[in-house]
Protein backbone atom coordinates (compact mmCIF):
# COMPACT_ATOMS: atom_id res chain seq x y z
CA UNK A 1 0.00 0.00 0.00
CA UNK A 2 2.75 2.35 1.12
CA UNK A 3 4.72 1.44 -2.00
CA UNK A 4 1.74 2.20 -4.29
CA UNK A 5 1.24 5.60 -2.69
CA UNK A 6 4.93 6.37 -3.14
CA UNK A 7 4.83 5.32 -6.81
CA UNK A 8 1.69 7.42 -7.35
CA UNK A 9 3.27 10.43 -5.66
CA UNK A 10 6.45 10.03 -7.75
CA UNK A 11 4.44 9.72 -10.99
CA UNK A 12 2.51 12.88 -10.13
CA UNK A 13 5.76 14.73 -9.49
CA UNK A 14 7.20 13.57 -12.82
CA UNK A 15 4.08 14.60 -14.74
CA UNK A 16 4.05 18.01 -13.00
CA UNK A 17 7.72 18.59 -13.89
CA UNK A 18 7.02 17.59 -17.53
CA UNK A 19 4.00 19.89 -17.62
CA UNK A 20 6.13 22.78 -16.41
CA UNK A 21 8.83 22.18 -18.96
CA UNK A 22 9.90 24.93 -21.30
CA UNK A 23 11.15 24.25 -24.81
CA UNK A 24 13.48 26.40 -26.84
CA UNK A 25 15.65 26.74 -29.92
CA UNK A 26 18.22 29.18 -31.17
CA UNK A 27 18.25 27.75 -34.67
CA UNK A 28 14.61 28.28 -35.63
CA UNK A 29 13.75 28.92 -39.28
CA UNK A 30 11.61 31.81 -40.41
CA UNK A 31 11.19 32.31 -44.14
CA UNK A 32 9.03 34.61 -46.19
CA UNK A 33 7.96 34.82 -49.80
CA UNK A 34 6.92 38.22 -51.15
CA UNK A 35 6.94 37.31 -54.85
CA UNK A 36 4.31 39.21 -56.81
CA UNK A 37 1.80 37.24 -58.89
CA UNK A 38 3.23 36.22 -62.27
CA UNK A 39 6.65 37.68 -61.43
CA UNK A 40 9.50 35.48 -62.68
CA UNK A 41 11.71 36.85 -59.91
CA UNK A 42 11.43 34.98 -56.61
CA UNK A 43 11.58 37.30 -53.58
CA UNK A 44 12.35 34.87 -50.81
CA UNK A 45 14.42 35.20 -47.63
CA UNK A 46 15.29 32.75 -44.86
CA UNK A 47 16.50 33.35 -41.32
CA UNK A 48 18.07 30.31 -39.66
CA UNK A 49 19.03 31.89 -36.32
CA UNK A 50 15.64 32.53 -34.76
CA UNK A 51 15.38 32.16 -30.98
CA UNK A 52 12.12 30.78 -29.67
CA UNK A 53 10.78 29.77 -26.26
CA UNK A 54 7.58 27.84 -25.63
CA UNK A 55 6.14 27.28 -22.18
CA UNK A 56 4.26 24.00 -22.41
CA UNK A 57 2.35 24.69 -19.21
CA UNK A 58 0.85 28.06 -20.19
CA UNK A 59 1.21 27.92 -23.99
CA UNK A 60 3.10 31.23 -23.91
CA UNK A 61 5.48 31.55 -26.82
CA UNK A 62 7.90 34.14 -28.00
CA UNK A 63 10.34 34.33 -30.85
CA UNK A 64 12.88 36.91 -31.84
CA UNK A 65 15.18 37.23 -34.85
CA UNK A 66 17.72 39.66 -36.24
CA UNK A 67 16.41 40.94 -39.59
CA UNK A 68 19.96 41.17 -40.95
CA UNK A 69 20.07 37.40 -40.60
CA UNK A 70 17.73 36.89 -43.58
CA UNK A 71 19.56 35.33 -46.49
CA UNK A 72 18.53 35.72 -50.12
CA UNK A 73 19.55 34.11 -53.36
CA UNK A 74 20.81 37.43 -54.71
CA UNK A 75 22.99 39.85 -52.75
CA UNK A 76 21.25 42.89 -54.26
CA UNK A 77 17.88 41.62 -53.01
CA UNK A 78 19.33 41.23 -49.52
CA UNK A 79 20.73 44.78 -49.62
CA UNK A 80 17.40 46.25 -50.76
CA UNK A 81 15.56 44.28 -48.07
CA UNK A 82 17.84 45.57 -45.30
CA UNK A 83 18.37 49.12 -46.53
CA UNK A 84 15.12 50.14 -48.23
CA UNK A 85 12.28 47.95 -47.01
CA UNK A 86 12.89 46.65 -43.48
CA UNK A 87 15.54 49.27 -42.56
CA UNK A 88 17.43 46.70 -40.51
CA UNK A 89 19.88 49.15 -38.96
CA UNK A 90 17.01 51.21 -37.52
CA UNK A 91 14.80 48.21 -36.68
CA UNK A 92 17.23 45.31 -36.13
CA UNK A 93 14.81 42.72 -34.82
CA UNK A 94 11.41 41.22 -35.50
CA UNK A 95 9.55 39.44 -32.74
CA UNK A 96 6.38 37.69 -31.77
CA UNK A 97 4.94 37.48 -28.26
CA UNK A 98 1.81 35.48 -27.73
CA UNK A 99 0.29 32.20 -26.67
CA UNK A 100 -1.37 29.06 -27.92
CA UNK A 101 -5.05 29.64 -27.18
CA UNK A 102 -5.92 25.92 -27.10
CA UNK A 103 -2.79 24.75 -25.28
CA UNK A 104 -4.83 22.37 -23.11
CA UNK A 105 -5.41 20.19 -26.19
CA UNK A 106 -1.68 19.58 -26.64
CA UNK A 107 -0.13 16.66 -24.80
CA UNK A 108 3.58 17.44 -24.76
CA UNK A 109 4.39 14.02 -23.35
CA UNK A 110 2.58 12.02 -26.04
CA UNK A 111 3.70 11.66 -29.65
CA UNK A 112 1.31 13.24 -32.11
CA UNK A 113 0.47 16.28 -34.22
CA UNK A 114 -1.75 18.86 -32.58
CA UNK A 115 -3.51 21.68 -34.42
CA UNK A 116 -3.22 24.92 -32.50
CA UNK A 117 -4.24 28.55 -32.75
CA UNK A 118 -1.68 31.15 -31.81
CA UNK A 119 -2.61 34.68 -30.85
CA UNK A 120 -0.29 37.52 -29.97
CA UNK A 121 1.56 40.59 -31.10
CA UNK A 122 3.91 40.62 -34.07
CA UNK A 123 6.51 43.36 -34.43
CA UNK A 124 8.16 43.98 -37.79
CA UNK A 125 9.85 47.18 -38.97
CA UNK A 126 9.16 48.75 -35.55
CA UNK A 127 5.38 48.34 -35.96
CA UNK A 128 3.40 46.04 -33.64
CA UNK A 129 0.13 44.48 -34.73
CA UNK A 130 -2.21 41.86 -33.32
CA UNK A 131 -1.72 38.54 -35.08
CA UNK A 132 -3.66 35.29 -35.01
CA UNK A 133 -2.70 32.20 -36.97
CA UNK A 134 -3.25 28.47 -37.12
CA UNK A 135 -0.25 26.25 -36.59
CA UNK A 136 0.71 22.83 -35.40
CA UNK A 137 2.75 21.32 -32.61
CA UNK A 138 4.37 17.99 -33.36
CA UNK A 139 5.62 15.84 -30.50
CA UNK A 140 7.94 13.02 -31.46
CA UNK A 141 10.26 11.12 -29.17
CA UNK A 142 10.52 13.99 -26.68
CA UNK A 143 11.19 16.56 -29.40
CA UNK A 144 8.66 19.31 -30.00
CA UNK A 145 8.34 21.11 -33.33
CA UNK A 146 6.30 24.28 -33.67
CA UNK A 147 5.14 25.28 -37.15
CA UNK A 148 2.97 28.09 -38.46
CA UNK A 149 2.26 29.85 -41.73
CA UNK A 150 0.56 33.18 -42.08
CA UNK A 151 0.27 36.17 -44.37
CA UNK A 152 1.55 39.59 -43.30
CA UNK A 153 0.37 42.65 -45.20
CA UNK A 154 3.42 44.84 -45.79
CA UNK A 155 1.38 48.05 -45.47
CA UNK A 156 0.33 46.99 -41.94
CA UNK A 157 3.99 47.15 -40.98
CA UNK A 158 4.68 50.38 -42.90
CA UNK A 159 6.91 48.61 -45.42
CA UNK A 160 6.65 50.68 -48.58
CA UNK A 161 7.24 49.07 -51.97
CA UNK A 162 8.35 51.53 -54.68
CA UNK A 163 6.09 51.50 -57.76
CA UNK A 164 9.09 50.68 -59.96
CA UNK A 165 9.29 47.17 -58.41
CA UNK A 166 5.56 46.73 -57.70
CA UNK A 167 5.33 44.10 -60.44
CA UNK A 168 7.96 41.99 -58.66
CA UNK A 169 7.29 42.50 -54.93
CA UNK A 170 3.87 41.51 -53.58
CA UNK A 171 1.88 43.67 -51.17
CA UNK A 172 1.93 40.85 -48.65
CA UNK A 173 4.45 38.25 -47.50
CA UNK A 174 3.74 34.58 -46.85
CA UNK A 175 5.62 33.82 -43.65
CA UNK A 176 6.59 30.32 -42.62
CA UNK A 177 7.91 29.43 -39.14
CA UNK A 178 9.51 26.07 -38.30
CA UNK A 179 11.15 25.68 -34.91
CA UNK A 180 12.49 22.31 -33.76
CA UNK A 181 12.55 22.78 -29.99
CA UNK A 182 14.34 21.00 -27.21
CA UNK A 183 13.59 20.86 -23.51
CA UNK A 184 15.15 23.67 -21.53
CA UNK A 185 17.27 22.18 -18.79
CA UNK A 186 17.73 24.37 -15.76
CA UNK B 1 33.44 70.33 -92.75
CA UNK B 2 30.71 67.78 -93.40
CA UNK B 3 33.28 65.05 -93.22
CA UNK B 4 34.35 66.24 -89.73
CA UNK B 5 30.73 66.45 -88.60
CA UNK B 6 30.05 62.92 -89.84
CA UNK B 7 33.19 61.68 -88.12
CA UNK B 8 32.33 63.24 -84.78
CA UNK B 9 28.74 61.89 -84.99
CA UNK B 10 30.24 58.45 -85.55
CA UNK B 11 32.42 58.82 -82.44
CA UNK B 12 29.48 60.02 -80.34
CA UNK B 13 27.38 57.05 -81.47
CA UNK B 14 30.25 54.70 -80.77
CA UNK B 15 30.75 56.20 -77.29
CA UNK B 16 27.01 55.91 -76.58
CA UNK B 17 27.07 52.30 -77.73
CA UNK B 18 30.03 51.51 -75.45
CA UNK B 19 28.37 53.28 -72.50
CA UNK B 20 25.07 51.49 -73.19
CA UNK B 21 26.71 48.08 -73.46
CA UNK B 22 28.83 48.64 -70.33
CA UNK B 23 25.76 49.76 -68.36
CA UNK B 24 23.81 46.69 -69.52
CA UNK B 25 26.66 44.33 -68.55
CA UNK B 26 27.04 46.09 -65.18
CA UNK B 27 23.28 45.94 -64.50
CA UNK B 28 23.15 42.24 -65.46
CA UNK B 29 26.11 41.38 -63.23
CA UNK B 30 24.80 43.48 -60.34
CA UNK B 31 21.33 41.91 -60.62
CA UNK B 32 22.75 38.38 -60.52
CA UNK B 33 25.40 39.11 -57.89
CA UNK B 34 25.45 36.55 -55.08
CA UNK B 35 27.01 36.90 -51.64
CA UNK B 36 30.81 36.69 -51.75
CA UNK B 37 32.36 33.49 -50.49
CA UNK B 38 33.32 34.22 -46.88
CA UNK B 39 36.59 32.32 -47.33
CA UNK B 40 37.82 34.99 -49.77
CA UNK B 41 36.86 37.98 -47.60
CA UNK B 42 39.52 39.79 -45.56
CA UNK B 43 38.18 40.17 -42.01
CA UNK B 44 37.48 43.66 -40.68
CA UNK B 45 38.26 42.51 -37.14
CA UNK B 46 40.22 39.60 -35.72
CA UNK B 47 39.39 39.02 -32.06
CA UNK B 48 39.07 36.28 -29.45
CA UNK B 49 35.59 35.08 -28.50
CA UNK B 50 36.13 36.12 -24.87
CA UNK B 51 37.26 39.64 -25.86
CA UNK B 52 34.27 40.29 -28.14
CA UNK B 53 31.87 38.90 -25.52
CA UNK B 54 33.36 41.28 -22.94
CA UNK B 55 32.91 44.20 -25.37
CA UNK B 56 29.24 43.36 -25.92
CA UNK B 57 28.62 42.82 -22.21
CA UNK B 58 30.21 46.18 -21.35
CA UNK B 59 28.44 48.17 -24.08
CA UNK B 60 26.15 46.31 -26.44
CA UNK B 61 24.92 49.46 -28.27
CA UNK B 62 28.44 50.55 -29.25
CA UNK B 63 29.43 46.97 -30.08
CA UNK B 64 26.42 46.41 -32.33
CA UNK B 65 27.34 49.59 -34.21
CA UNK B 66 31.00 48.55 -34.44
CA UNK B 67 30.59 44.93 -35.52
CA UNK B 68 27.24 44.47 -37.34
CA UNK B 69 27.66 43.81 -41.08
CA UNK B 70 31.41 43.35 -40.59
CA UNK B 71 33.46 40.27 -41.40
CA UNK B 72 34.84 38.93 -38.12
CA UNK B 73 37.55 36.42 -37.45
CA UNK B 74 36.87 34.81 -34.08
CA UNK B 75 39.40 32.76 -32.14
CA UNK B 76 38.18 30.61 -29.29
CA UNK B 77 37.37 27.23 -27.84
CA UNK B 78 34.23 25.56 -29.14
CA UNK B 79 31.78 25.14 -26.30
CA UNK B 80 29.06 23.33 -28.23
CA UNK B 81 28.33 22.25 -31.77
CA UNK B 82 24.63 22.41 -32.66
CA UNK B 83 23.35 20.42 -35.61
CA UNK B 84 19.83 21.18 -36.75
CA UNK B 85 17.28 18.84 -38.36
CA UNK B 86 18.66 19.72 -41.83
CA UNK B 87 22.26 18.99 -40.87
CA UNK B 88 23.29 22.66 -40.64
CA UNK B 89 25.96 23.31 -38.00
CA UNK B 90 26.23 26.20 -35.55
CA UNK B 91 29.43 26.60 -33.54
CA UNK B 92 29.03 28.18 -30.12
CA UNK B 93 31.75 30.02 -28.20
CA UNK B 94 31.08 31.13 -24.62
CA UNK B 95 33.11 32.46 -21.78
CA UNK B 96 32.80 31.14 -18.27
CA UNK B 97 32.00 34.40 -16.51
CA UNK B 98 28.70 35.42 -18.08
CA UNK B 99 25.71 34.12 -19.96
CA UNK B 100 26.74 35.39 -23.38
CA UNK B 101 27.86 33.42 -26.43
CA UNK B 102 29.05 33.89 -29.98
CA UNK B 103 26.86 31.72 -32.23
CA UNK B 104 28.34 31.08 -35.66
CA UNK B 105 26.03 29.42 -38.18
CA UNK B 106 28.02 27.75 -40.92
CA UNK B 107 27.74 28.92 -44.52
CA UNK B 108 25.98 26.25 -46.59
CA UNK B 109 29.04 25.95 -48.87
CA UNK B 110 31.35 25.42 -45.88
CA UNK B 111 28.94 23.46 -43.64
CA UNK B 112 30.74 20.14 -44.03
CA UNK B 113 33.93 21.69 -42.58
CA UNK B 114 32.21 21.61 -39.18
CA UNK B 115 31.42 17.90 -39.28
CA UNK B 116 34.93 16.92 -38.18
CA UNK B 117 35.13 19.42 -35.30
CA UNK B 118 34.98 18.48 -31.64
CA UNK B 119 33.74 20.45 -28.67
CA UNK B 120 36.50 21.87 -26.43
CA UNK B 121 38.89 22.39 -29.33
CA UNK B 122 40.58 25.73 -30.13
CA UNK B 123 39.63 27.07 -33.54
CA UNK B 124 39.50 30.17 -35.70
CA UNK B 125 36.39 30.97 -37.75
CA UNK B 126 35.32 33.76 -40.07
CA UNK B 127 31.76 35.04 -40.53
CA UNK B 128 29.53 38.07 -40.97
CA UNK B 129 28.07 39.60 -37.80
CA UNK B 130 24.31 40.07 -38.23
CA UNK B 131 23.53 41.43 -34.77
CA UNK B 132 23.11 40.76 -31.09
CA UNK B 133 20.24 38.94 -29.42
CA UNK B 134 20.10 40.48 -25.96
CA UNK B 135 18.81 38.10 -23.33
CA UNK B 136 15.06 38.70 -23.23
CA UNK B 137 13.92 35.10 -23.08
CA UNK B 138 16.11 33.83 -20.23
CA UNK B 139 18.36 31.91 -22.62
CA UNK B 140 21.43 34.14 -22.47
CA UNK B 141 22.61 36.75 -24.97
CA UNK B 142 24.08 35.88 -28.35
CA UNK B 143 26.36 37.60 -30.83
CA UNK B 144 25.22 36.21 -34.17
CA UNK B 145 27.57 35.33 -37.03
CA UNK B 146 26.24 34.07 -40.35
CA UNK B 147 28.00 32.58 -43.39
CA UNK B 148 30.74 31.15 -41.18
CA UNK B 149 33.70 29.17 -42.46
CA UNK B 150 36.67 27.65 -40.65
CA UNK B 151 39.75 29.83 -41.16
CA UNK B 152 42.15 27.84 -38.98
CA UNK B 153 41.65 24.42 -37.46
Amino acid sequence: MKKSILILAFSSLVSISFAQEKYFTKTGKVSFDATANKSPEIIKGTNKSTTMVLDSKTGDMQFVLQTKGFEFERALMQEHFNENYIESTKFPKAEFKGAITNNATVNYTKDGTYNVTVKGKLTIHGVTNDATTDGKITVKAGKVTAEASFVALLADYKVAIPTVVADKVATSAKVNVVCALEALKK
Amino acid sequence: MNFLKRKSTKYILLALLVIGASSAIYAYKEYNRTAKDIASITPDFSISSNAIITEFVNNDTASVKKYTDKALEIKGIIKTIDKDENGAFTLVFSDTTNNTSVRCSMDSVHNSEASILKEGVAIQVKGICTGFNKDELGLGSDIILNHTCISKN
